[in-house]
């Protein structure tokens, strides 16, 4: 049996390219049998040409029947990471969806946001003692620390600007209501 | 603030929000209220998990409905007092709405 691996970078604004990436690959006849733990990293087998719905939710934590639910309605859980659920379900004539409002996806982008937040607030600490001991004396160690946070605060800002756009676009969708 | 002040903020709610409280007057489950949704609105409405399981969350906090028990590991919900002066207010609306919105086409058709 035909087996490949593949690597695929996907980012969380943008959830559609990789459930429409997964999907492509069951309507070529690669079924994904498996998920990598940083979820970047699929596995598929050859095998036929299948009509499946993927669909990947956001959650800081679940409790007990989010899994229950989903389940009853159909999904199966085919990878979870950092948070991130990847659920597929074979269809026929109507593509399922997990999410039916627009309301549900802004909130799955706002519980991105508190996280990116969170994250955020907890390096300026480091960052205020970092600059004020550069103020008094200058170090390596203190100004690499000082460059990594400084990089990973970048990162966030970049992250949390697309975020609050994906939701600000999705706002405007609502026209009347 | 005060009941009054309260119950305005959940006015006007979504179609979702309505008819996932509609259907906790019965003691349900989460699989239970999307069948029960889809049953009313004769397959109009399909609620997605995801959407539902928001929804739930929400509204329990709001404490618009609560968990009542559970069968078959499925968390039961019902709607709460505060829940039912809700959905009544908003059937009210709804109401208003209707009848204005029959009113003014009675004129045009």
């Amino acid at each position: 049996m035909n087996r490949i691996r593949k690597i695929k970078w996907w980012w969380g604004w943008n959830v559609e390219k990789i459930e429409r990436w997964l999907e492509q690959r069951e309507r070529d006849g690669w079924n994904l049998v498996d998920i990598g733990s940083l979820g970047v990293s699929f596995v598929f087998h050859q095998g036929i040409p299948r009509r499946v719905a993927y669909r990947v939710d956001y959650q800081n934590q679940v409790k007990e029947d989010y899994l229950q639910l989903f389940q009853d309605a159909g999904w199966s859980l085919i990878g979870k990471s950092c948070g991130w659920y990847f659920w597929k379900q074979e269809y026929t004539v109507d593509k399922p969806e997990i999410f039916t409002d627009v309301e549900s996806l802004i909130d799955r982008n706002r519980r991105q946001i508190w996280l990116i937040a969170l994250i955020g607030l907890i390096q300026w600490p480091g960052i205020h003692s970092e600059v004020t001991r550069l103020l008094d004396e200058s170090g390596f160690f203190i100004s690499a620390m000082l460059g990594m946070q400084g990089l990973l605060s970048i990162v966030l800002a970049f992250a949390l600007i697309r975020f609050l756009h994906a939701n600000h676009r999705l706002r405007n969708q609502r026209i009347l209501s | 603030m005060d009941e009054r002040t309260k119950i305005k903020r959940f006015l006007p709610m979504s179609e979702t929000a309505f008819y996932i409280l509609l259907s906790l007057i019965t003691e349900r489950h989460g699989y239970g209220i999307m069948q029960e949704v889809e049953r009313v609105t004769t397959g109009r409405i399909k609620l997605g998990a995801g959407t539902l399981y928001g929804s739930l969350q929400k509204m329990e906090k709001e404490k618009l409905i609560r968990a009542s028990g559970e069968v078959d590991r499925r968390k039961l919900y019902e709607l709460t007092a505060l829940g039912r002066e809700v959905l009544r207010l908003e059937v009210c609306r709804l109401e208003e709405l209707l009848k204005n919105g029959h009113l003014a086409m009675e004129g045009i058709v």
